[in-house]
């Protein structure tokens, strides 16, 4: 908001306080008015009493010269009546016009008759300084009857125009105390509107400071989502208002960049975490494969020298296998690599069938099932499908009598290369299935793991995003079906 | 609480307002009120001296003269005859444009102040009663022989035998009064020989109720009167009365005058046989239109004869 005197603090105060006093003065000015109005009428219904009353006085003040003249022909006594006679004429009206109401017409009457007396009154002193006594005393004599005609017609006037204000003094009263009353309740009104228009004034400029408070408040209470506080009209008060809200904005976006500082240092602790647990997990693992390559040499050698005699004494079969297992710990051996072709794992496996045909040449029925296209072209983790066989044969018909069957296969699906070992043993427990699925977190776990678990372990470290990519379908006494999904379009997570 | 506050102002401004406004409007009619209002340019001022009793003749004449005035744009201001009130011997200074004078008994007061006014050249009309001068006034009225013919025809309608009649004249029709000789006339020749004896004159004061102790007195010292003749409608009211009480009625015969609502019951009734009305308002209406002619013209009727009418039982 751009300064100006109108949104100015000072000056909308100003403005609020001179604007009620100035109401405040002009009401009671008007109840001054309306008062002195109603004085002025009360005392100019008694006007025209005064004024008639006055000529009646000057009337009868005017026939002690005119005496004193006509019996000393006083030059004094003449000077004075001709004073008085002319104060009297122009203290009557010279034209009236016709009034219609009877006491104005007797008023009307009253000053043609005073204006006669005043001529006879000149006749009467020409007709003295002619020395026409007879005609001077009959008219003074006629003047005489004509002034009491005239006070007693001013007498009359004066009793009718009494009656008729006793008439209007009734309504005057009335008017008058109706007036005072509405007068009364104008400034009482007025007074309650100013009164609520200085609390409108007081609160439009208090309200921003309540908000600013009651944010103030809720900010230190940690609370920064709270919308901007309204501008107002008052200019300094939207200075605050703006600052305040600058600062709360600043203060919020402070606190969102450390939290997301502190979101990050948590991500790379929870990371770091993780590759702390890898290397917990490829340690286990480099153990158990140093395990599984103990003294290789020695056992190399064992089998060269017992497949040597096995030739020498014509044994071909123990021979044979000999030399197949002898293959196998090769085969396990030799590669160093984490993942690798699908062919180097059926390989393996088709190796490790050998065997097991050679120790379970009867009770057990071994199927391989893949195709030949998918072994160059897909890449998998080392080692997953023999941990997930020998589990089989070492799980699976354990207490079972009867032909057991292991099927490994090997398809595409839509995205993902699909492995499945399966058995007609005896099944899982739910309950060891979960626990196998959801392993407990390295540091409450044994070191010692388990061929599967060991499998189930690497391929969610090798797609830990992948919640999918091993399942096991089980039913007790009915076999088992352990499947791993990978998704060929994607490259197994291998760095830590 | 910002809302109720708004309201407050918003209420409190239009209360105040009302009140002011009230208030305003109540002041100006305090204001208005001593003012006279615009009226009509009026042209004549006139002046009209009558018998300081006022019965409905008088009244009708004043609404006449009134009726009259309004018309011509004119203003009558009332005034009384009697000479101990001395308004029609200073009539002439008045400053009026003209006088209606009905004038009292005494004839030669009444002529020289009539004389005075004239002398001051103030248009003048007489009503109801003519006062003879070398240089006549114009008069408005009625010609009292025609009403004494009108009284005599009347009562010659119902009488059924010899005639003993008196006429009771009243202060309060001085004019009548002023000219019985003339209405006694009018009886004696509209009844030619059905009189038995001369009439009777008597006369009531001012009082309206004078003519009950007259009729008393009448009836006491004269039985053998049969039919009463009267001037004023207020006689002519307390005399049924007396009748009624002295069980009168029928045997002795009543031509009232005037058409109050209490004659005109008592016709209906049979008590009163006939009434004879002068059409007073007619005289002041006349009156008026002389004296607009004398001061527009300088010329008018010498006289006017408004006339009169009998209200009967076959009146409507």
């Amino acid at each position: 908001m751009k300064k100006s005197i109108g949104n100015s603090f000072r000056i909308q105060l100003i403005f609020s306080v001179f604007g009620v006093f100035i109401l405040l003065v002009l009401s009671t000015a008007y109840i001054l008015y309306s008062t002195i109005k109603m004085q002025d009428i009360s005392d100019n219904s008694f006007l025209k009493e005064r004024y008639i009353k006055s000529i009646q006085e000057a009337l009868t003040s005017y026939q002690e010269p005119l005496l004193d003249y006509l019996s000393t022909r006083s030059s004094n006594a003449l000077a004075k009546l001709l004073i008085d006679s002319q104060l009297l004429r122009n203290k009557i009206p010279l034209h009236i016009s016709i009034p219609d109401d009877p006491t104005e017409l007797q008023e009307k009457e009253v000053y043609s008759l005073i204006r006669s007396y005043l001529d006879m009154a000149d006749t009467v002193i020409d007709q003295k300084r002619g020395r026409n006594i007879t005609g001077y005393i009959s008219l003074y004599e006629e003047m005489t009857d004509l002034l009491k005609y005239i006070n007693a017609q001013i007498e009359t006037i004066g009793t009718e125009r009494f009656r008729g204000q006793m008439d209007n003094y009734g309504l005057f009263i009335n008017d008058s105390r109706n007036l005072q009353l509405l007068n009364l309740l104008f400034i009482i009104f007025v007074s309650l509107f100013a009164i609520l228009m200085l609390f409108h004034a007081v609160e439009k400029m208090t309200e921003p400071m309540i908000l600013l408070s009651s944010m103030a408040t809720e900010i230190s209470a940690g609370k920064f989502d709270m919308e901007d506080i309204k501008m107002s009209s008052v200019y300094e008060i939207d200075h605050v208002v703006e600052a305040f809200n600058r600062m709360k904005n600043d203060i919020r976006k402070y606190i969102e960049e450390i939290r997301w500082q502190e979101n990050i240092k948590q991500e790379y602790m929870q990371e770091r975490m993780r590759n702390l647990k890898m290397e917990e997990l490829v340690r286990r693992m480099e153990i158990y494969t140093l395990q599984a390559q103990m003294n290789p040499h020695f056992l190399f050698n064992t089998l060269n020298t017992g497949m040597q005699l096995a030739i020498v004494e014509g044994a071909d079969r123990t021979g044979e296998y000999m030399e197949q297992l002898s293959q196998l710990f090769r085969h396990n051996i030799r590669n160093k690599e984490s993942v690798v072709p699908l062919r180097h794992e059926i390989e393996g496996i088709k190796i490790y069938f050998y065997i097991l045909k050679v120790r379970f040449p009867k009770n057990m029925d071994l199927t391989l099932d893949y195709s030949e296209d998918l072994l160059d072209t897909c890449r998998v983790p080392v080692s997953i499908l023999q941990p997930l066989v020998e589990n089989c044969v070492v799980h699976a018909f354990k207490n079972q009598e009867g032909q057991g069957a292991i099927i490994v296969r090997a398809q595409r699906g839509k995205k993902r290369l699909i492995l499945s070992v399966s058995d007609n043993g005896c099944g899982m427990k739910g309950d060891l299935v979960e626990k196998l699925l959801h392993p407990l977190p390295l540091e409450e776990s044994s070191s010692r793991v388990m061929g599967l678990e060991n499998v189930i372990q690497r391929l969610f470290f090798f797609y830990p995003d992948d919640p999918e990519v091993i399942s096991i379908q089980t039913e007790e006494g009915k076999g088992t079906q352990i499947v791993i999904r990978i998704d060929t379009e994607r490259e197994p997570c291998t760095v830590y | 609480m910002k809302f109720l506050i708004r309201i407050g102002i918003g209420l409190f401004a239009l209360l105040a307002l009302v009140t002011f406004s009230f208030s305003l409007t109540l002041v100006r009619n305090l204001s208005v009120r001593g003012v006279p209002r615009a009226k009509e340019q009026l042209e004549y001022h006139f002046s009209l001296y009558l018998p300081d009793n006022r019965n409905s003749f008088f009244n009708e004449i004043i609404k006449g003269a009134q009726k009259a005035a309004k018309e011509r744009h004119a203003v009558v201001s009332l005034h009384s005859i009697d000479p101990s009130r001395y308004e029609l011997e200073m009539a002439s200074y008045t400053g009026v444009d003209g006088i209606v004078v009905c004038p009292y008994l005494d004839d030669d007061i009444a002529r020289r102040q009539l004389e005075k006014i004239r002398s001051n050249k103030i248009p003048l009309v007489l009503i109801n009663h003519n006062i003879p001068s070398d240089q006549p006034w114009p008069y408005i009225g009625i010609n009292n022989y025609n009403v004494g013919r009108k009284y005599g025809a009347a009562v010659n309608r119902i009488a059924t035998g010899p005639l003993k009649l008196a006429v009771v004249y009243s202060d309060k029709a001085p004019g009548m009064f002023a000219e019985r000789e003339l209405i006694e006339i009018g009886i004696t020749d509209s009844l030619s020989g059905k009189l038995i004896g001369p009439i009777m004159g008597f006369k009531t004061s001012k009082n309206p109720l004078d003519a009950e102790e007259l009729i008393y007195k009448l009836f006491r010292t004269n039985p053998q009167i049969n039919t009463l003749v009267f001037t004023d409608s207020s006689d002519t009211i307390a005399a049924v009365q007396v009748l009624i009480d002295m069980n009168l009625v029928g045997r002795v015969q009543i031509v009232g005058f005037g058409n109050d609502p209490s004659i005109i019951e008592y016709i209906r009734k049979g008590i009163i046989a006939e009434s004879i009305v002068i059409k007073a308002d007619l005289i002041g209406y006349e009156a008026i239109k002389a004296l607009t002619e004398l001061k527009a013209t300088g010329y008018t009727s010498a006289s006017v004869d408004t006339g009169l009418e009998i209200i009967d039982g076959n009146s409507k």
